[in-house]
């Protein structure tokens, strides 16, 4: 397994002929959306990197026993969704670090901008603050329908949640995001 | 369903939010790299097979020597044997005055338990960050 996996890395082109999704072009096609999905999970770049990596670094360890006739997509992202919620959760020790909702709206662009743009950079971190204060069992599936663009059903099959289950909570989490935007109006 | 269309944040607005802009930096991830950070691992796994192979057979030797001293000095093993007695005896007579402290109900068990807990959590996660350092 480990042989395989790792030629298949190591050799993506060679695997490739033999028709199987390698392993590089996994990383290579879902790595941003694997890291955007822990970055708008933990709202914190640092952390959201080790999760990637660890996920990354799971899904490797796991591909020879992974079933190609599903979409791989999927896998990562439960994957990389359950690394992000057990930093978060290890996270959540240190409090005593700057928060996650602070370092949701760090950037690294720091040249002056228009006033719409500067409006609109404003509104945005105000919801990316929000969605980062949310609970945890609402902000996965919001990341997921919102950032991923994955349907209930999809968000479903990575959560391992019923679909009726997760219409009613991302009602109910735009109703808290809601709540919470207007309160700090 | 209790929410009102109106208590609702707009979906739009969420994912204009919460999608990449162009001055977010996303970091590269090298499946090489990956590769290679996995396979370091399973040394880990074999020196742990290592020493329990290594522990077996000094369990398996340390028993043979016992039993040839045992045939060859009956009396020094004896003696050896009274002495494990009378550690384990002192041992005890050590312990009991600390269960019994545990047995106090000022001394709630829960919180015993909590603290053993505790430390073992502590310690599972110290060991975390040095393999997170590690790796």
């Amino acid at each position: 397994m480990a042989l395989h996996t790792s030629l298949s890395a190591l050799l993506p082109r060679a695997f490739a002929r033999m028709g199987r999704v390698t392993f590089a072009d996994a990383v290579r096609e879902h790595q941003d959306e694997l890291y955007g999905v822990a970055l708008r999970i933990l709202g914190d770049r640092d952390a959201a990197q080790d999760a990637t990596s660890r996920a990354l670094l799971k899904a490797f360890r796991s591909w020879a026993s992974y079933d190609q006739t599903r979409p791989v997509r999927h896998w990562l992202l439960r994957i990389a969704a359950n690394e992000a919620i057990s930093i978060g959760r290890e996270r959540t020790r240190d409090r005593d670090r700057r928060t996650a909702a602070d370092d949701a709206i760090e950037m690294p662009d720091r040249s002056p901008l228009p006033d719409e743009s500067l409006v609109a950079r404003e509104e945005r971190d105000r919801v990316r603050r929000a969605v980062a204060g949310l609970p945890e069992l609402y902000r996965v599936p919001v990341v997921l329908r919102y950032f991923s663009e994955l349907s209930i059903e999809e968000i479903a099959t990575v959560t391992g949640r019923p679909a009726s289950t997760l219409g009613v909570q991302l009602l109910r989490a735009r109703a808290m995001l809601r709540s919470a935007l207007e309160a700090t109006r | 369903m209790s929410e009102r269309r109106d208590d609702l944040l707009d979906e739009a607005v969420l994912r204009r939010a919460l999608r990449f802009e162009a001055d977010e930096r996303v970091p590269r991830f090298n499946a090489g790299a990956i590769a290679l950070a996995a396979q370091s691992r399973p040394f880990a796994r074999y020196a742990a097979a290592g020493a329990f192979g290594g522990a077996a057979i000094l369990a398996v030797t340390a028993w043979g020597v016992w039993t040839a001293i045992f045939a060859a000095f009956p009396t020094v093993a004896d003696a050896a044997i009274s002495t494990a007695i009378d550690a384990a005896v002192a041992i005890a007579t050590l312990l009991i005055p600390i269960a019994d402290f545990a047995a106090q109900p000022a001394v709630p068990l829960s919180l015993l338990a909590a603290l053993g807990v505790a430390i073992l959590y502590e310690l599972r996660d110290r060991r975390e960050h040095a393999h997170a350092d590690a790796s």
